[in-house]
């Protein structure tokens, strides 16, 4: 079998033409204006007409379908409902165009009020030429989609939207976008619609691509390969011919709301493709042969059958039964049929989503695969059900399908990932696009007004998870961390990335919602993926190795950290994570990469994520008599890796319990509670700004923001030295730094800013600050430790322990043979002891001294013997 | 009224007659006159509860009582009228509504103005009714043809089965179909009342050459129903035939109070719990925060040795006798129950949440109606693995009991549902699950007297029950107060006595249970008296488990 993907020179050379080069014949012979056999032929008449692009004349329900758009009957000048109506394809008439152009009168062309602006054209009967049933006049749709292609530049659609016009956008755009399309041997242009809707004489052109896509879609792939023609005489399309793509359609339709009325329209759907069927071959001519004359002809599909010749065509033979069908020298298509299904964010409340199904043809087979957002532009069809396919008792049901002209793939609801992610996949097979995705103008607007309010930050902050009470420094640090610092590339230093993800940890009393916070960054974060910890193994986390149900090969499967590449990785009872699993976090949380060693597979995986964690303290309440890693069952260095650390404590205040009291107390009044204050924007809108802002700013750190940072990572270290240096504490470490600058940037974005001010330095640092003060300050002597966090003694601590070691070691060569019992020990070192000794602090510095081998301790529990090894310990 | 219900569509096609004489016939809706039918000629209509689907003929008007199961069936185009030539050979506009027959005509007589469509949306019998519900519902109860009905053989279908949260249970099913919009108004767990006319069954629809499968077509043979209208049976609705019995709230409530101990070792403390565990709802949706729903877990439960002839006992049925004791108690006063017992084979085997296979919808165990009690019975877990299945069903689980929510999985998606189920769970010790507040029963007093209230005594407390949960509440700004101000001084004597902070959730469970000791007394708002009642109710609690642990 031949697919049209295949090259020209895979096709056997005497196949009878290419499809599409049927279509630019058909076309061209139909639309030359002054052949008089567009009026002279008769519906019976050849089967070559048939031959259209696939979208257009789909075959999807066999029989039910044929050529039945006026294009195939077009001698039939006046509208005859019995005739018309025999085929019984969704019936159409103008009840079906809600607003039609012009109202239409029967049996009476209409005369354009355009016929103006028809300059080339002299013979008057064809200016009133329209195509059946319709209201489209086909020389004026023509005329003015060439003029549009001629004319149209980008700064007609900026100017309406207020957007900042480049100089080339003042160059005609569509010449330029053919060259690009020369240059990449490319058959399809996309058709943005906003660009017709811009031009201000295609506005009526955009209606009739609405509502009549089957007639003006063939002549503007028609008129745009006469116009690319003309650019570049010399190429040779080998019959082939453009195609248009018509996108962008000023609105998407909801999936559930497709009723009669868009029957045969083009529109846009948008949602979740969840199923495909593998790719069917589509025959569109039969080749036939004579087994006695070897005599060949070739059938089109007519209406989803081939009608099989009977005799032989050739008249000297005539054999009867005679003909037999050769495979390899049929035509056929690609096609495939896919399922779509509601997006979760248009599903109403309480119900189950809906799907619908698609038909995809040619080069947008397999474009889209089960699991992608996808927006797709098609006409919207309806075909009748039989009851039986050789009767005409029929169950007035009627089935529908869309027949896809142009997908696009989106990611709306969710933060769109990086596109610098996106395009590490290799460079599109599939163009998509004529221009860079944005965001639709209306709400750009909106983000826009939004980013130029005073309270900004207050009103952004509050927005996040409003039905949590307080917080403000932690939701504020959370909106940070979804903004996002830049992410940096080197090129000439050894370290290849700087991380620009803020990871986030939570601490504290049960019962202080950590995982609602957690829940709603799961939400609204770009591909947020949500694991509690208590379950998850390294595997779920990481990678693993399954067996794929279908074609049981073996497949890697990403865990969470993979999946939210790009994204937030939620995790929740961080503290409950076994060692093995936790372990892997370290590579995560600063390289940003897995890798992966399992079943002969030695990959690396990348997991640019940033990680909000939550964890309850070791004895489920705080204890502030500890210090931060006393209080919680995780190692030090890989608390050293969250930039953001909030204790949230349940304490004892007569205002805010009065203030919680009061709100807990209004929640169960029988109306509806205001949480979180008024001014808050909604989720949808939060996500949509802070998409933007990761997507289009970059920002980059100011000279003078520059130098505060340095100041105040500066200033942040002397408070640990200015005591005189007898005692050093470490109250910040390049670590730090890194942070702050990360936090700064994220300020910055947040403020739509392309440059780091001293402003955002201040909020950064007075958050670090903040969450310093709580987090890192050593509660036996008030002070910032960072050694705390560091290493998991502060440096207090650490002196402590070094002048009980002298004196134990001077107490123990006091006894006779340098050894002494444990209990022993102990009581006589309690007893010099100004301070009263606890044994853990007593048992580690035994430790520590076997450790360094200047003591032996043998037995067991109460019952140890220690000796002194070495004399000079003495010294 | 006999035509109407004799024959639905030839009085259909009368007012659709009636109807064209002054409006255009897209705006045809009949709702209106068949609504009344179900109040005033309930009795006359078959009802599909009742009467197996297959006896009855096609074209005939029924009602259904159904909860929605999934609206994802999306929907169908067809032909709303087509012309029609009469015998006197003039061609006249006939409604071709409520109806799957196939009509003998040309498509030609078809106007694709009358092109409209209906959403499919499949319904199935309320899981876990009772039978009392079920018979009061009958109106025209004869025991005679029930038991003939009840004997009706029915042929399992596999398809149907797994839509039907409840494995191995008969029930009825059908493929509703509704038109005019009124599908937009529905929700997946709506328990709903449907009157319309018994259409064809589905039939597998020939395909050949779409070469991927419409979900519809699995749904061969499944009954279709033409909905003409619908009454909403959510919230107090739910109840067949509500009285007045607040007059006498006192008396019943320690009448009730006594029922529930009779088979919970006389406990009346843990009866108390229960009876208000019974009154609860989530009350507030807000953002996510759900306000009102009240676990309970019941601890020192009997445990019950699982024996061989157990296990061969079919999924969801209890065979702890104690648990089994309890459910039946709370089967006479609520509408809906299930029992869902615990254990390792029944967690790994079972779905309990609501996944779409092949496009298909399947439910799980706990897609119920609104206000469902469902008993958890952990008295017969055992130790043993969990496997994937099982892990998931008890994390739908602690959802459904922390949230109230209920995640539905499709293709690629997610969906969160809300539910409001009464969960009460059961353990011998420590409960596995999360709950809202635990309380031990106290086994010393066990003397075996139970006395079978009557059915007059019965219907009493159910309607106690049932409008005691629906009744309006509120907080006075004084008790509002009070409340607080005795929260901020708890927390400041706890500082001073270094003794454990009441905390928010604290706060939270006195102000559910305030709310449900207010409703359960026949009181509409909240004093600062039954604060303090509750709060003594909780000390109890409190002090018992105090007790048990030490012990």
């Amino acid at each position: 079998m031949s697919s049209f993907n295949q090259t020209p020179s895979d096709l056997v050379p005497d196949t009878p033409g290419r499809y599409y080069g049927r279509r630019t014949d058909m076309l061209s012979s139909q639309f030359e204006p002054s052949s008089p056999a567009f009026y002279a032929r008769t519906p019976g008449s050849p089967s070559r007409m048939r031959v259209r692009r696939s979208e257009l004349s789909s075959t999807l329900l066999g029989d039910d379908i044929g050529a039945t758009s006026p294009l195939a009957y077009p001698s039939t000048p006046l509208r005859s409902s019995l005739n018309t109506y025999d085929s019984p394809q969704t019936p159409r008439t103008s009840t079906f165009v809600r607003t039609p152009f012009v109202p239409q009168t029967p049996g009476r062309p209409l005369h354009s009020s355009l016929n103006a602006n028809d300059t080339q054209e002299s013979d008057p009967s064809l200016s009133v030429r329209l195509i059946w049933g319709t209201t489209v006049n086909i020389h004026e749709a023509m005329t003015s989609f060439r003029n549009f292609l001629n004319n149209f530049t980008l700064s007609h659609r900026k100017r309406q939207n207020n957007e900042p016009i480049t100089p080339q956008d003042r160059a005609p755009f569509y010449p330029a976008l053919l060259n690009h399309i020369y240059t990449i041997q490319a058959t399809n242009v996309n058709l943005d619609c906003r660009n017709l809707q811009a031009y201000p004489e295609t506005h009526k052109l955009y209606d009739q691509l609405v509502k009549y896509p089957q007639e003006i879609i063939p002549l503007m792939d028609h008129t745009i390969t006469e116009f690319y023609l003309s650019l570049f005489p010399s190429h040779d399309f080998n019959g082939l011919q453009l195609k248009i793509r018509p996108f962008n359609l000023s609105d998407a339709v909801n999936m559930r709301e497709l009723d009669p009325q868009n029957v045969d329209q083009l529109i846009t759907i948008k949602g979740l493709m969840i199923r495909a069927s593998p790719i069917i071959p589509d025959m569109k001519e039969a080749f036939f042969r004579c087994l006695i004359c070897d005599y060949t002809v070739t059938v089109s599909v007519d209406r989803g059958r081939i009608l099989e010749p009977t005799r032989c065509g050739r008249e000297s033979c005539a054999s009867e039964n005679s003909m037999t069908l050769v495979h390899n020298r049929c035509l056929f298509s690609d096609k495939q049929v896919a399922r779509i299904q509601e997006t979760p964010d248009v599903v109403p409340d309480g119900q189950t989503p809906q799907t619908v199904t698609m038909c995809l043809y040619d080069d947008l087979v397999d474009v889209g695969k089960p699991g992608d957002r996808l927006e797709v532009t098609g006409i919207f069809r309806g075909v009748p059900v039989r009851v039986n396919p050789k009767q005409r008792v029929i169950r007035s049901l009627f089935r529908t399908y869309l027949d896809v002209v142009h997908i696009k793939r989106t990611d709306k609801k969710r933060m769109q990932t990086d596109t610098a992610f996106r395009s590490q996949f290799g460079p599109e097979q599939y163009q998509e696009d004529d221009t860079i995705e944005v965001v639709s103008t209306a709400d750009e607007d909106q983000i826009l007004s939004l980013s130029e309010k005073h309270d900004l930050y207050d009103v952004l902050s509050r927005s996040l998870a409003p039905s949590i009470y307080e917080l403000d420094d932690v939701k504020k640090g959370i909106l940070l961390q979804l903004f996002g610092g830049t992410r940096k590339t080197f090129k000439k230093s050894g370290a290849p990335h700087f991380r620009g993800d803020i990871n986030v940890l939570l601490v504290g009393d049960p019962g202080t919602s950590k995982s609602q916070l957690l829940q709603y960054v799961h939400k609204i974060s770009p591909r947020g993926v949500y694991t509690s910890g208590k379950g998850s193994s390294a595997v779920g986390l990481t990678a693993y190795i399954t067996r794929d149900p279908d074609s049981r090969q073996l497949v890697l499967e990403s865990g969470a950290l993979v999946l939210s590449d790009g994204g937030v990785c939620c995790i929740d009872e961080f503290d409950k994570m076994s060692d093995s699993t936790r372990s892997v976090l370290h590579e995560v949380m600063e390289q940003q990469t897995i890798s992966v060693a399992k079943a002969g597979i030695i990959t690396t995986l990348n997991a640019r994520t940033s990680i909000c964690a939550s964890a309850n303290p070791i004895g489920s309440r705080w204890n502030k008599n500890l210090s931060v890693p006393a209080n919680l069952d995780l190692p030090p260095p890989l608390l050293s890796r969250f930039d953001l650390l909030y204790l949230i404590l349940d304490r004892v205040d007569e205002d805010s319990d009065r203030r919680l009291a009061k709100h807990l107390v209004a929640l169960y009044m029988e109306d509806i509670p205001t949480t979180g204050g008024i001014d808050i924007i909604s989720v949808e809108l939060l996500t949509k700004y802070i998409n933007y802002a990761r997507e289009k700013i970059q920002p980059v750190l100011s000279e003078e923001a520059g130098l505060k940072l340095v100041d105040c990572y500066v200033e942040l270290r002397k408070q640990g030295q200015d005591r005189g240096g007898s005692e050093k504490r470490v109250t910040a470490t390049t670590r730090q730094l890194e942070s702050m600058i990360r936090m700064a940037e994220a300020h910055a974005k947040m403020r739509l800013s392309h440059t780091v001010e001293v402003s955002d330095v201040n909020e950064a640092s007075r958050l670090l600050r903040e969450a310093i003060k709580d987090y890192a300050t050593d509660p036996k002597t008030g002070r910032i430790d960072m050694d705390l966090i560091l290493s998991g003694t502060a440096s207090h601590e650490r002196n402590l322990q070094n002048s009980m070691k002298e004196s134990l070691i001077s107490k123990l060569s006091t006894y006779s043979n340098n050894r002494v019992d444990f209990a022993k020990l102990f009581k006589d070192f309690n007893e010099q002891s100004q301070v009263p000794v606890d044994t853990r602090s007593f048992e580690e510095v035994l430790k520590s001294l076997q450790d360094q081998g200047v003591i032996n301790v043998s037995g067991e529990g109460r019952k140890r013997v220690i000796r002194i090894l070495t004399t000079t310990a003495n010294a | 009224m006999s035509e109407q219900i004799e024959q639905p569509l030839q009085y259909i096609s009368k007012l659709f007659d009636e109807h064209l004489t002054n409006q255009s016939c897209t705006e045809f809706d009949p709702s209106s006159s068949f609504l009344p039918l179900l109040k005033d000629y309930k009795n006359q209509i078959i009802s599909l509860n009742e009467v197996p689907v297959q006896q009855v003929p096609k074209n005939t008007l029924v009602r259904f009582r159904c909860m929605i199961q999934d609206t994802g069936l999306g929907q169908e185009m067809f032909i709303s009228a087509y012309e029609k030539l009469d015998p006197n050979g003039n061609s006249k506009l006939t409604c071709y509504r409520y109806t799957d027959d196939p009509i003998e005509a040309e498509l030609n007589t078809m106007q694709n103005e009358h092109l409209n469509e209906r959403s499919l949306v499949y319904c199935i019998s309320p899981p876990g009714e009772n039978n009392w519900a079920k018979e009061a519902h009958n109106v025209n109860s004869d025991p005679l043809i029930d038991g003939i009905n009840n004997l009706e053989i029915k042929a399992p279908n596999q398809i149907s089965a797994k839509k039907f949260p409840l494995p191995n249970r008969d029930h009825t099913c059908s493929i509703v179909k509704f038109y005019n919009d009124m599908a937009e108004s529905v929700k997946v767990g709506q328990l709903i009342e449907v009157i319309g006319i018994r259409g064809q069954d589905m039939t597998q629809q020939q395909n050949d050459e779409t070469e991927l499968d419409s979900a519809l077509d699995l749904f061969s043979d499944i009954p279709v129903l033409h909905a003409i209208a619908f009454n909403n049976l959510n919230a107090i609705n739910s109840y067949p035939s509500l009285g007045n019995v607040t007059h006498q709230t006192p008396q019943i409530r320690a009448q009730l109070i006594d029922y529930i101990s009779s088979v919970l070792c006389n406990d009346t403390l843990v009866a108390e719990f229960v009876l208000l565990q019974l009154l609860s709802r989530v009350t507030v949706k807000n953002r996510g925060l759900k306000i009102g729903n009240f676990t309970l877990n019941i601890s020192g439960f009997p445990a019950h040795q699982t024996t061989e002839q157990d296990k061969k006992t079919p999924l969801l049925t209890l065979y702890n006798p104690a648990s089994k004791a309890f459910s039946d108690v709370l089967d006479t006063l609520n509408v809906h129950t299930v029992q869902i017992p615990l254990t390792i084979d029944g967690l790994n085997n079972t779905k309990f949440t609501p996944k779409s296979i092949n496009e298909n919808l399947e439910a799980g165990i706990l897609q119920l109606v609104d206000g469902t009690v469902v008993l958890v019975d952990e008295t017969v877990l055992e130790e043993g693995q969990l496997v994937d299945a099982g892990v998931r069903n008890f994390q739908a689980l602690n959802d459904v009991i922390l949230n109230q929510t209920l995640t539905y999985e499709f293709p690629y998606s997610q969906y969160q549902f809300d539910t409001d189920l009464n969960v009460i769970s059961l353990s011998t010790s420590k409960s596995m699950l999360p709950n809202h507040c635990s309380i031990h029963l106290s086994m010393n007093n066990s003397n075996e007297n139970r006395v079978q209230p009557s059915n007059e005594t019965l219907d009493t407390f159910r309607q106690f029950i049932h409008s005691a949960k629906y009744s309006s509440y509120d907080i006075p700004e004084q008790v509002s107060e009070y409340i607080q101000t005795r929260f901020v001084n708890e927390r400041k004597a706890a500082t001073e006595s270094k003794t454990e902070l009441p905390t928010q959730e604290e706060l939270m469970l006195r102000m559910n249970l305030a709310r449900l000791a207010a409703v359960s007394f026949g009181e509409t708002s909240l004093s600062a008296e039954r604060y303090d009642y509750v709060i003594n109710l909780d000390k109890q609690r409190r002090a018992r488990m105090a007790e048990q642990s030490s012990n």
